[in-house]
């Protein structure tokens, strides 16, 4: 008996120090995933994966209809660049560059026809995201919404 | 060697009960019960009362947890040769360690369940460090619920 009880207390502490341990290894990479969205009028219509980030654009804007038009996901360490293919000879890169507390400043660069027309540091809430929007597209306006956790 | 008086003598009957007495000691006093019935008696009532002590020790000694015992036993074996290794052991027993690793796990779950459920930001979701841009203007937006950060851009 006396044995069993020395290996739970072995156990429960290694188990207590793993726990301890992911948190900080889980912080090396951020994970990032981008949404485009054509927003526009007409026809009301949102797309059942939007349902959530669609009432909250509805809150500032007066589009009708909201459809998804791709998703990206990417996992980037810090200095590390993602793109995310985007329409209209579009992309949207992504760079970590660092963290602190509960948030992450990432570096948005939007590039048209292989020129940057666009470029932003944002320090991001974990869990959280911003939409980029305005580009025109098909009668609508394209939002970009990229959510980061660590 | 030495010799018992044959007479009634209730220290001879208690050795006899005993068995410590030498074999012809022991034949001697058994030739005399046979002749004195007060001895007979006398040598009953002793039996009787020893098996009465017998089976109430025997009773007493069936309720004990032995196994608990022996360890007491050998924890004060232990304490009395080394008593600073005894004094060691005892502060890193597995019972002694059981309560408060179970406090620390119960306080870790209890952090990253807080840390991963956390309670509704009221900060805007990003913080706008800078932005540049080949565009004819740009406008910062928070939804008022959840203060969703939005950069409207209008491209040139």
């Amino acid at each position: 008996m006396i044995v069993s009880r020395k290996t739970s207390v072995l156990l429960l502490s290694a188990f207590i120090l793993v726990c301890t341990a992911l948190p900080a290894r889980a912080q090396d990479k951020i994970s990032i995933v981008v949404k485009t969205v054509l927003a526009s009028q007409g026809e009301e219509y949102i797309d059942p994966s939007l349902k959530d980030l669609a009432k909250e654009l509805q809150s500032v804007f007066r589009y009708s209809s909201y459809r998804l038009l791709g998703q990206d996901k990417m996992s980037l360490g810090k200095g590390q660049t993602g793109t995310a293919s985007l329409p209209g000879d579009r992309s949207l890169k992504i760079t970590p560059l660092s963290t602190k507390g509960d948030r992450v400043t990432l570096k948005l660069e939007i590039i048209k026809g292989g020129r940057q027309i666009f470029q932003t540091e944002a320090r991001l809430r974990n869990r959280s995201s911003i939409t980029v929007g305005g580009p025109k597209y098909k009668g609508g306006y394209l939002l970009f919404n990229i959510f980061g956790s660590f | 060697m030495k010799t018992h008086n044959t007479a009634c003598d209730p220290t001879l009957l208690n050795l006899l009960y005993d068995g410590e007495l030498s074999p012809e000691e022991d034949a001697t006093v058994r030739d005399h019960l046979k002749n004195c019935p007060a001895c007979r008696k006398e040598l009953e009532r002793n039996e009787s009362v020893s098996h009465i002590f017998k089976d109430e020790l025997n009773r007493e000694l069936s309720l004990i947890n032995q196994a608990a015992l022996e360890r007491k036993i050998v924890d004060r074996i232990q304490k009395k040769r080394a008593p600073f290794l005894a004094g060691f052991r005892n502060i890193f027993s597995p019972l002694r360690l059981l309560v408060p690793a179970a406090a620390v796990a119960g306080m870790v779950f209890f952090f990253f369940f807080t840390i991963k459920s956390p309670a509704p930001n009221s900060s805007p979701s990003a913080i706008i460090n800078s932005f540049t841009g080949d565009v004819s203007s740009v406008m910062i937006l928070e939804t008022p619920e959840t203060h969703q950060t939005i950069i409207w851009i209008n491209e040139i």
